[in-house]
């Protein structure tokens, strides 16, 4: 139902008046509006309303224009104001409005430069701006915070071997919290899963656990209720509250008010929601942004996994698991922090050397990932790289333009001629022709401003970078409209100037000849012949990057991972939520605990494999390329050391019985777990392969010990029963292969596990049969997530493919443009040496030998801009290293082959005009 | 008809007021001279639809009768309503002799050069 604006009339009037205000003269104006009411009101009858609105405007419009700018009606201006600098203006602006309405009907005339030049402006423009986009969301953009370059971020520097990053454990974040004195706050976050509502309708969420400063550190104001009081971080498990991100608040409550001091339950306990916080508040990463927070004492509850480590979490200085956040003190500067922070650090290696010795601390700015740890800076790199791309391109078509516009000065030679013959200077010939090229780049760069807001909807997801950064807030605000308009402008200068100095040059001499090959002063092909080089060098150095990713992505699809990925389904299996069968029961010790846990899993275990298309199933503590790591260091004995144990940092994983025949991984030696590894039995452990030949290279790893390292001296031993193959378990793939043990799952019952199940084929079972059969064993967990491995898998190479599919579509965009910028030039050189081709036919030239010297004619700037190309990309090369696996940036292969298509297409595009130029008739031509 | 000859002003200094007369200026002038003292604004505009049978554009009527004032062709002089009426001051416009003498001088080129010849059929 539409009913009429109230407020429709008031704001037509305020637009009226907004107009008239154009009119520089008060007299002038009411009687302007006077007259063109009257006028609108006659032509409304004739007209229809809206053209005669349309009308009232444009005259209102114009009248002023030639008022303000058109110095016309001096002489009835009253005031002796200096009449030469402001008569000068009003000539200026006068011509200049000559020229953009001569350069329109010229567009409009001749079509045919505008319906090409338009959609390439418009789509660099647009390709450029939503790049930028991403660069500015990524890296240029402040915190949305109060003073965000007060914001820093901290970072554990490991100073053992190569520089690492790390988190802190929470004595750590105390005593720095306590000891600082350039920072004015610190606050402690970590990221956590968990998942809000009961049962069924559980939803998973992302959340952050933050000690009860943080709101206040970051400055957030909460759009309803507060932030974390101080007593509420005080004692472990004591204050149940909540504070809802803003998304989830209208997804769950609508926006309700009433959800303030409402009971939510989230990791199935009762929540206490005091306080939604806006929906920018930073994550500190560019994860997503967190559903909720909750403080770091309830970390018990909504961090099951970790439930293991009790209040061990908080007193325990080995475990790294908290990002922290710091505000500088006023009058501080980060340098200083830095300083005073290192030597805190230094100040804890020496008290508490175990865990402390060997880690610094960097400190960097919050928001900023140039100055984060490598894997956040690979996404600057990534962003860089997309910003170079573009603007390879972004060349390559004002190239392009600027040969369209060069073609038509040519063409232009005479008109230029009679402008200077009847008295226009060069400068004046310069600023119609600038005038002509910047009304096109604006009206280009207006519709690449548009593409540029739907490409920005549109490509983070095809690209893969919603999956790899769903954090990442990508909007068109002023900086990006204004880079794409500033883009406009600079294209229409880059490829305005070159044509508009060559079309000027040559002057009245021209007037009476049309312009042609003859004459000798003409640079116009040997510019366009260097323009032509330089696209192709610039599509070169795309496509070679293109190339490289795409071998790249080949090579890590042909990675061996040491297990089989295809046709295994995972899902999380939590069973610390209520409901379980030992829940409300007495007390139960850890033994008992750990036997009801092992008794659930082996009931989902056998639903699982009654499931149809269930080939084999198992369970393990961390599934492969999910985020999770689990490492600790373990001690052996030393050969050559019998009096203490030597100690190494390893990966370890909690795996079932028939984990290593699920997931196909190879023992080379021993046995995989069974039955017999029970509690109460000898603790036993397998080892991979890379481990076995680094502790016990050359001899058997079965019947060897290993201790499972303490702060509080060795657990019991571990009998090696099993060496195992080396395999790729994480997410990132240059991560050669580490050393790595297994525990059986019989000896650790953990409370969460992952459900591993190998189809016999890819499509059964079914998700669906996989939940189903858990929620039959165990109704009330929460029912779980299934994925295929394989999908994880793909994530993992992610931005691999992101890359290799925005170097391929530019590379192509580029070869497109590239040969099109060659056909025309080659061509249009053909048309002017009609006259030369003529005479050389007439002397007794074959068509064979036409058709050699025009094509050689036309390859010979591919040639020149393929060597070209081929410096730039080995120069760019090693900017690339970090992104390329299993190829060089040298790769000679890559290099030749697009050395070769380039090439190829320049001749291709060379030889059909060449065939137009054997069709050459010397008698024609000659009259020519 | 006299076509108005677009001369580019040389570079940015030294304006040469161009003293001729463009063929719509002229029209305009006629149109003054013809409404007498009703050659107001809108009145013009009119005056010129109606005799040459087009829509004219009022703003480039009115920048005409502007750059007319800058050449010394017309004067023009805010007249306030007549008693008893009520309403704004109208911009009203008058020849001078310059004008004057040039639809004059125009007059009798255009009679001359029509002088003895057939009447043109329309096409």
């Amino acid at each position: 139902m539409r009913r009429p604006s109230p407020g429709r009339r008031p704001a037509a009037g305020r637009l009226r008046a907004f107009l008239l205000r154009w009119i520089p003269d008060v007299r002038d104006r009411e009687d302007i509006a006077a007259d063109l009411e009257e006028l609108r009101a006659r032509r409304a009858r004739s007209l229809g309303p809206l053209r005669a609105w349309a009308g009232y405007g444009w005259e209102l419009l114009r009248y002023g224009w030639a008022l303000r700018f058109g110095g016309i009606g001096r002489r009835s201006r009253r005031a002796g104001r200096s009449r030469g600098r402001d008569a000068r203006a009003g000539r200026l602006a006068e011509s200049v409005w000559q020229d953009l309405r001569f350069a329109l009907r010229g567009f409009v005339r001749a079509p045919g430069i505008g319906l090409v030049a338009l959609p390439t402006i418009a789509l660099t423009v647009g390709a450029t701006t939503a790049i930028f986009s991403f660069l500015d969301a990524l890296v240029l953009r402040p915190l949305p915070v109060p003073a965000p370059d007060r914001l820093v971020a901290l970072w554990h520097i490991g100073t053992d071997g190569p520089r690492s990053y790390s988190t802190f454990s929470y004595p750590d974040f105390l005593e720095l919290r306590e000891a600082s004195t350039q920072l004015a706050s610190l606050a402690a976050f970590a990221s956590i899963e968990a998942r809000i509502g009961e049962g069924l309708a559980a939803e998973p969420v992302e959340g952050q656990i933050v000690s009860g400063d943080f709101f206040d550190l970051l400055g957030v104001e909460p759009v309803l209720g507060r932030g974390f009081l101080p007593e509420e971080d005080r004692t472990p498990g004591t204050h149940a509250v909540v504070v809802l991100g803003e998304e989830l608040w209208e997804r769950a409550f609508a926006r309700d008010p009433g959800v303030l001091g409402a009971t939510v339950v989230l990791a199935g306990r009762p929540f206490t929601v005091v306080g939604v916080a806006p929906r920018d508040t930073p994550s500190g990463d560019l994860e997503a942004a967190p559903d909720f927070w909750v403080p770091l004492m309830m970390h018990a509850i909504v961090m099951p996994g970790f439930r293991a480590f009790g209040t061990e979490l908080f007193g325990n200085r080995g475990t790294h698991w908290l990002s922290l956040l710091g505000r500088l003190a006023p009058g501080t500067e980060q340098a200083a922090a830095e300083a005073e922070l290192r030597a805190l650090a230094a100040a804890q290696a020496e008290a508490s050397p175990d865990t402390n010795a060997g880690w610094s601390i960097a400190v960097a700015r919050a928001g900023d990932p140039r100055d984060g740890p490598p894997s956040s800076r690979s996404l600057v790199r990534l962003a860089a790289l997309l910003v170079g791309v573009v603007g390879m391109v972004f060349l390559i078509a004002c190239a392009n333009v600027a040969n369209l516009l060069l073609a038509r000065a040519s063409a232009r030679g005479q008109e230029m001629g009679v402008r200077t013959a009847i008295g226009a200077g060069r400068a004046r010939l310069v600023r119609q022709l600038l005038t002509e090229a910047l009304a096109l780049a604006a009206l280009g760069g207006a519709a690449g401003v548009l593409l540029a807001t739907w490409l920005m909807a549109l490509l983070p997801s095809r690209l893969g970078l919603t999956a790899t950064l769903p954090g990442l807030d990508v909007r068109l605000d002023g900086r990006v409209l204004g880079f794409g308009l500033g883009l406009s402008l600079l294209t229409g200068a880059l490829f305005g100037v070159a044509p508009a100095l060559q079309a000027s040059a040559g002057g009245a001499a021209r007037a009476g000849h049309h312009s042609d090959a003859s004459s000798g002063a003409d640079r116009t092909p040997r510019l366009r012949a260097l323009l032509v080089s330089v696209q192709v060098a610039l599509s070169l150095v795309l496509l070679v990057g293109a190339g490289l990713m795409l071998r790249t992505l080949g090579n890590l699809a042909s990675v061996p991972l040491g297990f089989e990925t295809a046709g295994v389904r995972v899902a999380q299996v939590d069973v610390s939520e209520p409901g379980m069968p030992w829940q409300g029961l007495a007390p139960v010790t850890e033994d008992e605990l750990g036997a009801a846990r092992l008794d659930v899993y082996g009931r989902i275990l056998d639903q699982i494999r009654q499931v149809p298309g269930a080939e084999a199933a198992s369970l393990a503590l961390v599934s492969p390329f999910s985020s999770m790591r689990m490492a600790n260091d373990v001690l052996w004995e030393a050969p050559d050391s019998t009096a203490s144990l030597s100690r190494t940092n390893v990966d370890m994983n909690v795996v079932g019985d028939d984990w290593f025949r699920t997931m196909k991984v190879p023992l080379v030696l021993g046995r995989p777990f069974t039955d017999q590894d029970r509690g109460g039995a000898p603790d036993v452990a397998i080892v991979n392969e890379a481990l076995a030949a680094r502790l016990w290279p050359g001899e058997s790893a079965v019947g060897k010990r290993l201790w499972s390292w303490r702060p509080d001296g060795p657990d019991q031993p571990l009998d090696v029963v099993g060496v195992a193959a080396n395999g790729r378990y994480y997410r990132s793939w240059q991560t050669a292969d580490r050393p790595f043990v297994f525990l059986p799952l019989a000896q650790n019952p953990m409370a969460s596990m992952t459900l591993h199940v190998r189809g016999v084929t890819p499509a059964v079972p079914t998700a669906e049969s996989i939940r189903a059969a858990v929620l039959e064993v165990a109704p009330d967990v929460p029912a779980p997530r299934v994925h295929l491995l394989s999908d994880a898998r793909a994530e993992t190479i992610g931005l691999q493919r992101s890359t290799a599919r925005l170097l391929g579509l530019f590379g192509a965009l580029a070869l497109t443009i590239a040969a099109i910028g060659i056909y025309g030039v080659v061509s249009f050189s053909v048309s002017r040496r009609t006259r030369e081709i003529g005479l050389r036919v007439a002397l007794g030239a074959r068509p064979l030998d036409v058709r050699r010297f025009v094509i050689v004619g036309g390859a010979l700037p591919v040639v020149v801009g393929t060597a070209l190309g081929c410096v730039i990309a080995l120069g760019l090369g090693r900017f690339a290293v970090g992104l390329l696996y299993g190829v060089g940036p040298r790769d000679p292969l890559t290099f030749g082959s697009v050395a070769a298509l380039l090439v190829g297409i320049g001749l291709l595009a060379s030889y059909l005009p060449a065939r137009r130029a054997t069709r050459v008739s010397p008698l024609e031509a000659l009259r020519h | 008809l006299i076509s108005k000859l677009v001369v580019p002003s040389a570079e940015e200094d030294g304006p040469v007021e161009q003293e001729v007369l463009g063929g719509f200026e002229h029209q305009v002038l006629l149109a003054v001279l013809r409404l007498g003292s009703e050659a107001y604004s809108l009145p013009i505009v009119l005056e010129l639809e109606e005799r040459t049978g087009r829509r004219m554009s009022p703003s480039k009527v009115y920048v005409t009768l502007r750059r007319l004032e800058d050449k010394g062709m017309v004067t023009s002089r805010f007249v306030p309503p007549p008693a008893g009426e009520g309403g704004r001051d109208r911009r009203m416009f008058a020849l001078e002799p310059a004008a004057l003498d040039m639809l004059r001088e125009s007059k009798r080129l255009f009679t001359g050069l029509w002088d003895g010849l057939p009447v043109l059929d329309e096409p």
